[in-house]
């Protein structure tokens, strides 16, 4: 189990992070949101411990993170790199052997991974000789050939295609299932809302939400409404408790600023009988982290 | 330190660099650049033509003498008369003739021909007829071969190293500055291009890793001593295999040369007697430490700066200070071993390894020596355990105003302890 706790890392004057807390027990995926220059690199950068926090503590099952600690850790950093003119399995090898593995305990890994994570090409073959994909593939093979416990990836699905972003998911999903600590940034919301089961976001380096997914959702209540009927957008602004109304077609999205709000609106909607669309709904991620972050045009 | 690591990254390095083409073309090296002067020569000689010369005396006892004789690139031949000569230079069947008269028992020769022979050939004829002349000399003093050979043996001179021992006695040996000079010059440019070598190997890579955010995974792995100091370890042992290399390659290439006659001739005029083995150890440990202060340099540029490509630009300072000590060496030590400015060098770690081989081939003491490498050596260590600290701040500063920037914001974190 990881718990972060106060943590804070001041660069002079700059403060790039400030009383940062969670936890993530084992078999737990937590996501780390939050805009560019937010905080999030040298968040795990601390974590990782190649950086010396001003304040707080990391701890690992009750430790502090040491040399001890570092064989359970995978990392994939943000950038993507390899050694180019080094073969899959030298670098593979090169990886593993640095987490305390063995030759052997890593070559019998090294078959599995390429072919569950369908690596086209040869253990032989050049990295500079790979698809900007493929070696991808390979860099998360060297993130995972050791079986870490504590898992970190800044931002993992940047720059893959749908397919090796499914093959991605599937990999997260199967740490969760070994029972390992993983936790992840990402600009995309819609896969912190499908695989995250906590979730923490940073602005500015201050931690502004943080929690489970669904909590989280919950928290903002539902105030959102999407609306086919006869009222007019004019008619649905005059409503007191409505803070915003954007028109689509023939569909209202509604935003109250209170779900009560919701059942009056319904009725004012439904005096003259039938109508096709009421939905009452939370905010998706993504319009928490617009919310929060306050600049939408920023994503 | 991890030592299971450290193994892991210096084996890794040194994998890489003997693999790499600039190790391979160091080992080969002075090598290919020995063969190419060997095939020169062996072009130079081949060019070279024989000069036939046609030999007239009046006593053709003479002329058939001289003829017998073997001389190099000269062909000795009687004619019957200066007509048949002239016919024959006429025929381009000689280049010359000479004309050989006795009077009063000396000889007195003429060449003759369209042009006067070349300096080296006008000295073998010389030599041809003064032997002739002994033996014709010998033979009416009536002298035997024994008393000849007393006659025609040389003078004796040599040269003898004096020095003084502490206790004021006074000590000879044979010279052989020649020797030592020799082996601390090639020690010099050794070093030089072992230096040039290792120092852009070490840079580029570790340039490369930070750029490439390897390094982050690296330094997640373990720490940033073990890696600094693996990757030292791996191009020191990579420094040794080309020393062990070039060695044992340099005694190969004698053992299949051990019959030709010219090597042995050159091998001959060498004396070995006058090197002490403390010389040779004093050499190779000049070297080694030497390569390994300028890795340590190479490495801790190389992690200031951002990307692979920067490399270059960042080792220029360590490059301008290893060509600074290497003129000093081969243009002022080499004139003037005794010079003040060489003198103080040869104490200082950044040229010490380039200067101190040549003062001490040109008799400085073996204390001396010991001093500056004790210096070389610890200032070794020194620098390296700073250069370890530095690194573990420099590998997460990614400064792109220039590598003095990155220092400062290095060194500025440091004593904030990030």
């Amino acid at each position: 189990m990881l718990v972060v706790e106060h943590l804070a890392k001041n660069f002079g004057t700059l403060k790039a992070v400030q009383d940062l807390s969670f936890e993530i027990k084992d078999g737990e995926i937590l996501g780390l949101v939050g805009q560019n220059g937010s905080g999030k690199t040298t968040t795990f950068r601390m974590l990782l411990g190649l950086m010396q926090p001003t304040a707080g503590k990391v701890l690992w099952d009750g430790e502090k993170i040491g040399e001890k600690q570092k064989d359970l850790i995978g990392y994939l950093p943000e950038e993507r790199g390899l050694y180019p003119k080094e073969t899959i399995e030298q670098q593979v090898m090169y990886f593993g052997k640095l987490r305390g593995k063995k030759t052997c305990e890593i070559k019998e890994k090294l078959d599995y991974w390429m072919e569950h994570l369908q690596v086209k090409g040869n253990k032989n073959d050049k990295i500079k000789s790979l698809s900007k994909g493929n070696q991808q593939k390979v860099q998360l093979i060297t993130t995972l050939i050791h079986e870490p416990k504590l898992v970190i990836l800044d931002e993992p699905f940047s720059g893959l295609d749908p397919v090796n972003a499914q093959i991605m998911q599937d990999a997260i999903i199967a740490l969760r299932k070994q029972g390992a600590c993983v936790i992840f940034s990402s600009h995309n919301m819609a896969n912190v809302e499908q695989i995250c089961d906590r979730l923490v976001m940073i602005k500015n380096g201050r931690q502004v939400l943080a929690g489970k997914v669904q909590d989280i959702k919950d928290s903002f209540g539902k105030i959102k409404v999407f609306l086919e009927s006869p009222l007019t957008k004019a008619e649905v602004q005059a409503v007191l408790g409505v803070a915003d109304v954007k028109e689509h077609r023939q569909r209202l999205e509604i935003t109250l600023s209170d779900p009560a709000v919701g059942r009056k609106l319904f009725e004012l909607a439904t005096k003259d009988g039938y109508i096709p669309t009421f939905s009452q709904e939370t905010l998706t991620l993504e319009e928490i982290f617009k919310l929060k972050a306050g600049e939408k045009d920023e994503l | 330190m991890n030592f299971e690591k450290l193994w892991v990254i210096a084996s890794d390095v040194y994998r890489k660099t003997v693999k790499s083409p600039s190790f391979l073309i160091g080992v080969f090296m002075p090598f290919i650049v020995v063969l190419v002067g060997f095939l020169i020569g062996a072009i130079m000689d081949k060019g070279q033509e024989t000069t036939t010369i046609g030999i007239y005396s009046k006593q053709p006892v003479l002329a058939k003498a001289l003829a017998k004789q073997k001389l190099p690139a000269l062909r000795l031949k009687q004619v019957d008369s200066v007509k048949d000569a002239q016919k024959q230079l006429q025929a381009e069947k000689l280049d010359n003739y000479l004309v050989v008269t006795k009077k009063d028992g000396e000889l007195l020769s003429t060449v003759y021909g369209e042009k006067v022979p070349d300096d080296a050939t006008m000295a073998n004829l010389q030599q041809a007829l003064n032997s002739l002349q002994t033996s014709l000399k010998a033979g009416e003093y009536k002298l035997t071969s024994d008393q000849v050979f007393e006659l025609m043996r040389p003078a004796k001179l040599e040269g003898k190293e004096l020095s003084f021992t502490d206790d004021g006695k006074v000590k000879t040996s044979n010279d052989s500055s020649g020797v030592k000079f020799a082996l601390s010059y090639a020690a010099c440019i050794f070093t030089f291009f072992l230096v040039l070598t290792y120092a852009s190997l070490i840079a580029q890579e570790i340039a490369g890793e930070k750029g490439m955010r390897i390094m982050e995974v690296i330094l997640s792995s373990t720490n940033a001593k073990t890696h600094f100091y693996g990757k030292l370890l791996g191009v020191i042992l990579a420094a040794l295999t080309q020393l062990v290399a070039t060695g044992f390659l340099l005694g190969v290439s004698v053992f299949i040369m051990r019959d030709n006659s010219s090597l042995n001739e050159m091998l001959a005029d060498i004396n070995f007697t006058g090197i002490e083995p403390s010389f040779i150890i004093l050499l190779l440990l000049f070297i080694l430490a030497g390569s390994l202060f300028y890795a340590v340099l190479a490495a801790l540029c190389g992690s200031l700066v951002s990307r692979a490509e920067d490399a270059p630009k960042a080792i220029m300072p360590v490059t301008y200070l290893m060509m600074a000590g290497y003129m000093l060496g081969l243009i002022v030590a080499t004139n003037d071993p005794s010079n003040f400015v060489v003198t103080i060098c040869s104490y200082i770690p950044f040229f010490s390894m380039i200067l101190m081989p040549i003062v001490l081939a040109n008799g400085a003491g073996l204390m001396g020596a010991s001093i500056s490498l004790v210096i070389l050596v610890l200032s070794t260590l020194v620098l390296a355990a700073f250069s370890a600290r530095m690194y573990r701040v420099n590998v997460l500063v990614y400064n792109q105003k220039g590598i003095w920037a990155s220092l400062r914001q290095s060194l500025t974190m440091l004593r904030k302890d990030v």
